[in-house]
């Protein structure tokens, strides 16, 4: 009987710890910052920071990370697949195509540029270009930043790190256990325009991560399948 | 030149035509006997299956991207696409009805950005049933290699044009079935899918093409 509770209590831990992180970032999402602190007179991150605790996407990718992407706006859900890859640490090459394999759009962001090589006509607005970009520069900005950011807060199990551009302020949570981030907060004003949280990383890069608009009722989530693979088939 | 770099050159003159035997398209000579076949081969297949293995060529990340699963059609237009990898889902069509299902969860499907595939749908169901020939929609052009008869269709329709630059059909000369499609977009990026292990006329039973 106690060895049946041992094994009980262990099976219910692993799954505990991972119900209580997922519980934890709805926590972090839903009430931590619903009411943010003034962002005014932040203390520069210090000689201690290093650019990794702001980056999403860890930088010496070799191979290309392909994410399943289901899109739910409004009551509609999309499936399609994402490729991510990076030239020489600065431009980051993303390409969407449908769960088949059609091309949808390949575009390359940069510190300074977006550039969209090819797109169908189905997405080629400019606000939706412009959410797309909105969207990469947010998890990007740690790998495009050169200033500091901010510390925001900070205690033993997260430090939270702050850049701000204008009326805009993105946050960054970074997880002292993980040595990841987990949860990256957008904010106009007071206002949270953009949340992006990661469940689960994978050899340094996000595995399992969603990017929600909640004014526009957009959620977008991502998992990773596999780094693609040099196989050929013939 | 240094002698290894001449040494080289020699070598893949001498080599390259032996590679390439098989594999070169040429005009294909008899085009009428080669739709007659696929004429008659249309009317003695009722059901095909077998697997497939896609493979995405992607320019801009100069990589590859390998699909697999397997494949089910059913006279007159009833099509299931199986993909096991890289992630397991259904893209069932019956009777012009379009179903997927991603796990566990049924949807429709979105046809606006999935012009190519369903146009892909449409030829292979047109191919199997004998009236591929008869589209208006593509010029053809008609190639073989040994071991297969090749169309080279290239869309007539400018609306077309911005998503399908050429489709490649390659018909195995042993039986006229599809071994090998070939999908060119305007943006550079291919799609190609080979055909395998396929039986013809084995029982599939009605719900494989119901999706709940």
């Amino acid at each position: 009987m106690h060895r049946f509770l041992n094994c009980f209590n262990k099976l219910i831990s692993q799954h505990r710890l991972a119900e209580i992180r997922v519980l934890l970032l709805f926590c972090l999402i839903s009430f931590a910052s619903c009411t943010p602190k003034a962002f005014k007179n932040l203390n520069s991150a210090g000689a201690a920071f290093s650019r990794e605790q702001t980056e999403l996407f860890r930088s010496g990718l070799k191979e290309s990370l392909v994410y399943k992407t289901v899109i739910n706006y409004k009551d509609k859900e999309f499936s399609s697949l994402t490729y991510f890859n990076v030239l020489n640490d600065s431009v980051f090459k993303i390409i969407l195509l449908t769960s088949f394999g059609n091309t949808l759009l390949e575009a390359e962001v940069s510190r300074t540029t977006f550039k969209v090589n090819n797109v169908i006509s189905y997405l080629n607005r400019k606000p939706i270009l412009r959410l797309l970009e909105n969207d990469w520069r947010l998890m990007l900005a740690g790998n495009f930043n050169i200033a500091l950011p901010a510390v925001y807060s900070e205690d033993e199990l997260m430090t939270v790190f702050n850049y701000t551009a204008g009326r805009t302020n993105n946050l960054y949570h970074y997880s002292k256990i993980d040595n990841s981030i987990v949860l990256i907060e957008s904010f106009k004003g007071k206002s949270r325009k953009i949340i992006v949280a990661v469940v689960s990383t994978k050899d340094a890069q996000p595995e399992i991560f969603s990017i929600e608009h909640p004014s526009l009722k957009l959620k977008i989530s991502m998992s990773l399948l596999k780094k693609v693979s040099n196989d050929t088939v013939e | 030149m240094n002698p290894f770099k001449k040494y080289c050159l020699f070598l893949s003159v001498l080599l390259l035509p032996a590679l390439s035997v098989g594999q070169e398209l040429k005009p294909m000579a008899d085009t009428s006997a080669f739709v007659k076949g696929l004429d008659q081969f249309s009317e003695s297949t009722q059901t095909i299956q077998g697997d497939f293995i896609q493979e995405k060529k992607l320019k801009m990340l100069n990589d590859k991207v390998i699909s697999k699963g397997k494949l089910y059609f059913k006279k007159e237009n009833k099509l299931r696409w199986e993909y096991d990898e890289p992630f397991s889902y259904i893209i069932a069509l019956n009777n012009g009805k379009v179903m997927m299902k991603d796990e566990g969860k049924v949807t429709g499907y979105d046809a606006g950005t999935n012009k190519l595939f369903l146009e892909l749908n449409d030829i292979l169901i047109t191919c199997i049933n004998g009236n591929i020939f008869r589209s208006k929609k593509f010029s053809f052009r008609f190639l073989e290699t040994d071991k297969s008869n090749v169309a080279e269709m290239t869309p007539l329709n400018s609306a077309m044009k911005n998503f399908i630059d050429r489709i490649v059909l390659y018909f195995d000369k042993t039986d006229f079935t599809v071994s090998k499609v070939e999908m060119m977009e305007p943006s550079q990026n291919s799609t190609i899918i080979f055909f395998k292990n396929k039986k013809l006329n084995a029982d599939i039973p009605e719900k494989y093409f119901i999706l709940n």
